[in-house]
C-alpha cells in the first residue's frame, strides 16, 4: 500500500458529512396543511409466522416478528408465563446477542455492533434446560468501519471492454514487474495493446466492423 | 490540457402523487412547482448552451414516477391550467405594485417568467417535459440514467429478494418505454447499497450506479484511489462514489452557494405576505397559506429583516460563483494528480430539484459554470460511461452497505416513527409473490387486471419518499395516509381473489388513480 493511495482514501472521507439527504428538496416542497382523518384500516397483524432482521446503521438493528396462534398452541406456548428467546449468531453458529420477549407480536431496536459479518436471529424458548428453535429469520451483512487495505497478494483488478471482461490479480511474481501494483496493471496494458495490434493486422475490417457497431 | 473529469450528476425525483377525485390538491403541487422552477429553467438553459455551442455532458436520473407523472395527461392538464393560474396572478401582481411600489420590477420579473415558461413547455417541449430530456439524451449531451420503480429503499425490502430485483427490472421497463433504449445506469434510490445488489443490477443491464464516498473507502478491499477513480463491484459493475468536496460547497446549509445574501430567498413569499381575499384564489382551496411562487426578497442577511431581490445582482453572483467552483475544482484535480497515475474523476451528485426550487439560480449556476469548463480547457464535463470507456481498467471491491442518508446509513428510512411500515411491505411482497405463482396461467381478464393492481399498489406503498417524510415530519400525515392506503387497497384486492368476487368499481377505481406503469405484468413477481 503505498502512502499516496492511502491520502487518497482517507481524503475521499475527510469531509464532515453534513448537507446529504436530509436536506432533500422535497422537504422544502412539502408543507402540511390539515387534511381530512384516513379513514383506511391496515391490519395490526397477519397471525403467521415470520421473524425478520434489518440492519439500521453500524450499531442499531431492528427486529420484527409474529407467531401464529397454532404455532403458539402446538408447543403448548403460553407467554405469559414463558419468554421468546432471541438470539443473534453468526454464520458459524456462534452466539453474540440475546434477549427476550413475552410478545407474541412485537418489535425491538437492538443496539449492539456487529463489524462487518453475516448474522441472522433466531427465536425459541427453552423447556427443559434444551432451546427449542421456533424460527430464524433472513441473514443480513452488517457495515464496516474500518478500512482494509489490500494486501499486495489479494489486490484483484478488472477490465471489461465491449464483450470481455478480464480479471487481473496481482501477485508477488507480477511485483517482480516493478514496486506497485500499478507497474503490473501498467505492464498488463501494454502487452494488451501489442495483441490489439496484431489483431489489426490480422484481420482489420472485422476489428473496424466490431467497433463501429458500438 | 485536460488535468481532470467532473462528472455532475443530477438526480430527479418525485413520489407518484396523483389525485383525480380533487381538482386542486395540494401534493400535486410538488411536481408543478418542480416543472416550474427546476426542469424547465435547467432545459432551458442547456438549449442556450447549445444554441451557443458550448459543449456540456450531464448526467440525469429521470426516476420512473416522476417519468410517468410527466407522461400523464390529467397531472399534465392540470399543470397546464397551473401555470394559466400562475400568469394571472402575475398579471395581478403587476397591477397592484404599478404605482410607486418598491416591488414593481419584480413584479413585471416574475409575469414574463412565467410567460417565458408556459411558451417552452408549449413550443419547445409540445407539452411533454419528457421530450426536452429525449431531444439532449439523443444528441448525446445528457446521459438519462434510471432509479428504482417506486424509489424503494432496496436493502430494507431485500428480505424478499425478488421485491428487489422487480424495483429494478420495472425501471429498466419504464426507462425503456419513455426513452426507447436501455438505462446503462441507474441511481440507486438514496443511493443505498447492500451486499450482493450489483448481481440483481447486472442481471438487469446496468452498467454503473453511484454511491457515497464511504461504500468504496470501507468496501473491501479499500477503493485505492478514493472516490477519484470508479470500482467494479464483484460482478462487474462500475461504482462511483460521491466527492465531498464539491457536493459540500452547493449544497451545504452553512457554506453553500445557495445561501448567499444576493439569492432570492426561499421563504418569504407572497402566499403567506399578502392579504388573505387578494391571495385566495391562488392558495390551498381550503384556505391554507402555501407557497405562490412570488418571493420578492433576497435573503439580505441572518436576521428576519429583508430586502428587495434583484433578479440582474443575483444572475451576476452565478457568475461569481461558477468561477469559483472551477476554480477549486482545478487546484482540487492538480492535487489528486500528484498522488495518482492517471487522470481523476470528480463525481458530483445532487438533487435536481435543488437547483431551481431551493436554490432560486441554481440553473443560472450551471450555465455558467459550464461555460467556464468550456473557455479554459483545465477541466472536462464526462458522464460515468465516458470514464469507463477511457479507463476500462479498475480495481475490484465489494462496496459496503451504505446509503447518502442522514449518519450514511439507514437511519432515515428506519426508526422509531416509520419502522411499522416493513412489517405490511414485507408481507405484501411475500403475497404478491405467492398470488403470481398460484395464478401463473390464469386467462381470466379481471383476475389478471385485480394481480395487476395488486403490483402497482406494493410498488408504490413501497417509495421511500414515505418512510423520508415520516422522519422529517414535514408531510408526515400525508405520508401515513398514502402508506396506509396502498396497503389497504392491496388487501382488499387480495379479499376479491380469495373470495372470488372482484369488485370491478372499486378496482376501475384504483386503476384510475393509481395508474402508475400501464405496462406491468404481474408474472414478473414469479
Amino acid at each position: 500500500m503505498l502512502q499516496e493511495e492511502q491520502t487518497i482514501s482517507l481524503k475521499s472521507i475527510e469531509i464532515e458529512n453534513d448537507f446529504s439527504s436530509t436536506s432533500h428538496t422535497i422537504d422544502t416542497m412539502a408543507c402540511e396543511t390539515t387534511k381530512e382523518k384516513s379513514n383506511v384500516t391496515i391490519p395490526d397483524s397477519y397471525n403467521k409466522n415470520y421473524l425478520r432482521l434489518l440492519p439500521v446503521n453500524t450499531s442499531t438493528y431492528y427486529i420484527y416478528w409474529e407467531i401464529s396462534d397454532s404455532l403458539l398452541h402446538n408447543h403448548n406456548l403460553n407467554l405469559q408465563k414463558e419468554s421468546l428467546l432471541f438470539i443473534v449468531e453468526d454464520l458459524k453458529q456462534n452466539s453474540l446477542y440475546q434477549f427476550t420477549s413475552n410478545f407474541g407480536l412485537g418489535e425491538f431496536f437492538m443496539n449492539h455492533l456487529f463489524e462487518d459479518n453475516d448474522i441472522y436471529i433466531k427465536m425459541g424458548f427453552i423447556r427443559d434446560n434444551k432451546f427449542i428453535e421456533l424460527l430464524r429469520s433472513n441473514v443480513i451483512h452488517t457495515f464496516s468501519t474500518q478500512l482494509h487495505y489490500p494486501a499486495l497478494h489479494n489486490e484483484v483488478w478488472i477490465k471489461k471492454e465491449k464483450g470481455w471482461t478480464e480479471i487481473i490479480r496481482s501477485t508477488m511474481q507480477h511485483f517482480t514487474l516493478g514496486v506497485s501494483s500499478a507497474k503490473y496493471v501498467e505492464e498488463t496494458q501494454r502487452l494488451k495493446q501489442f495483441s490489439k495490434i496484431d489483431e489489426e493486422r490480422l484481420s482489420s475490417s472485422i476489428f473496424h466492423k466490431e467497433n463501429t457497431n458500438g | 490540457m485536460v488535468k481532470g473529469y467532473w462528472i455532475p450528476i443530477l438526480h430527479s425525483h418525485l413520489p407518484f402523487v396523483k389525485h383525480p377525485e380533487y381538482d386542486n390538491f395540494l401534493e400535486e403541487h410538488w411536481l408543478f412547482e418542480a416543472i416550474t422552477e427546476c426542469y424547465i429553467p435547467l432545459l432551458k438553459k442547456l438549449k442556450q448552451l447549445e444554441e451557443e455551442n458550448v459543449n456540456f455532458k450531464l448526467t440525469i436520473s429521470i426516476t420512473p414516477p416522476l417519468a410517468e407523472m410527466l407522461d400523464d395527461k390529467h397531472l399534465m392538464d392540470k399543470y397546464q391550467k397551473y401555470l394559466e393560474r400562475q400568469i394571472e396572478l402575475g398579471e395581478k401582481e403587476v397591477q397592484r405594485t404599478l404605482e410607486c411600489n418598491e416591488f414593481c420590477d419584480i413584479a413585471f420579473f416574475y409575469r414574463k417568467l412565467f410567460i417565458e415558461i408556459e411558451s417552452f413547455f408549449n413550443e419547445f417541449l409540445q407539452s411533454n417535459v419528457l421530450n426536452g430530456y429525449r431531444y439532449f439524451y439523443d444528441k448525446g449531451n445528457i446521459e438519462i440514467i434510471t432509479c428504482g420503480a417506486t424509489h424503494g429503499f432496496l436493502p430494507l425490502l431485500s428480505v424478499n429478494e425478488k421485491a428487489v430485483e422487480v424495483q429494478i427490472e420495472v425501471a429498466v421497463q419504464s426507462h425503456k418505454k419513455h426513452f426507447n433504449r436501455q438505462p446503462r445506469g441507474i441511481w440507486l434510490p438514496e443511493c443505498a447499497y447492500y451486499d450482493g445488489l450489483d448481481e440483481i443490477l447486472k442481471n438487469n443491464g446496468i452498467e454503473f450506479f453511484i454511491v457515497d464516498s464511504h461504500a468504496l473507502v470501507y468496501g473491501k478491499p479499500t477503493a485505492l484511489n478514493g472516490v477519484y477513480t470508479p470500482i467494479y463491484t464483484p460482478h462487474s459493475i462500475a461504482a462511483f462514489g460521491r466527492d465531498s468536496e464539491s457536493s459540500k460547497q452547493v449544497w451545504s446549509s452553512k457554506e453553500g452557494y445557495p445561501g448567499d445574501f444576493n439569492y432570492r430567498d426561499f421563504y418569504r413569499d407572497i402566499g403567506y405576505d399578502l392579504d388573505f381575499e387578494y391571495i385566495r384564489p391562488y392558495i390551498n382551496p381550503d384556505g391554507a397559506r402555501v407557497f405562490t411562487g412570488f418571493k420578492y426578497y433576497k435573503i439580505t442577511g441572518k436576521t428576519n429583516y429583508k430586502e428587495v431581490y434583484n433578479p440582474q445582482t443575483a444572475k451576476e453572483k452565478t457568475i461569481e460563483h461558477a468561477k469559483d467552483f472551477h476554480y477549486n475544482r482545478e487546484k482540487q484535480v492538480e492535487y489528486l494528480s500528484s498522488l495518482m497515475e492517471r487522470t481523476p474523476m470528480v463525481v458530483s451528485p445532487y438533487d435536481a430539484e435543488l437547483f431551481g426550487h431551493w436554490w432560486f439560480e441554481g440553473s443560472e449556476f450551471l450555465y455558467n459554470l459550464f461555460k467556464q469548463i468550456d473557455e479554459h480547457g483545465v477541466l472536462k464535463a464526462i458522464t460515468p460511461i465516458d470514464y469507463l470507456h477511457m479507463y476500462p481498467q479498475n480495481q475490484m471491491v465489494n462496496p459496503n452497505p451504505s446509503s447518502w442518508g442522514d449518519k450514511g446509513y439507514y437511519d432515515v428510512w428506519l426508526n422509531g416513527g416509520n419502522a411499522w411500515i416493513y412489517r405490511h411491505l414485507h408481507q405484501m411482497a411475500d403475497t404478491m409473490c405467492s398470488f403470481a405463482k398460484n395464478y401463473e396461467n390464469t386467462t381470466e381478464f379481471n383476475t389478471i387486471r385485480t394481480l395487476n393492481q395488486m403490483s402497482r399498489e406494493l410498488l408504490l406503498a413501497q417509495s421511500s419518499d414515505w418512510a423520508f417524510l415520516m422522519t422529517t415530519a414535514t408531510a408526515t400525515e400525508y405520508s401515513v395516509n398514502r402508506t396506509k392506503e396502498h396497503i389497504s387497497n392491496f388487501n382488499n384486492l387480495v379479499q376479491m381473489l380469495e373470495n372470488n368476487t372482484i369488485d370491478l368499481s372499486e378496482l376501475e377505481y384504483f386503476e384510475y388513480k393509481n395508474s402508475i406503469f400501464n405496462f406491468i405484468d404481474y408474472k414478473i413477481f414469479v
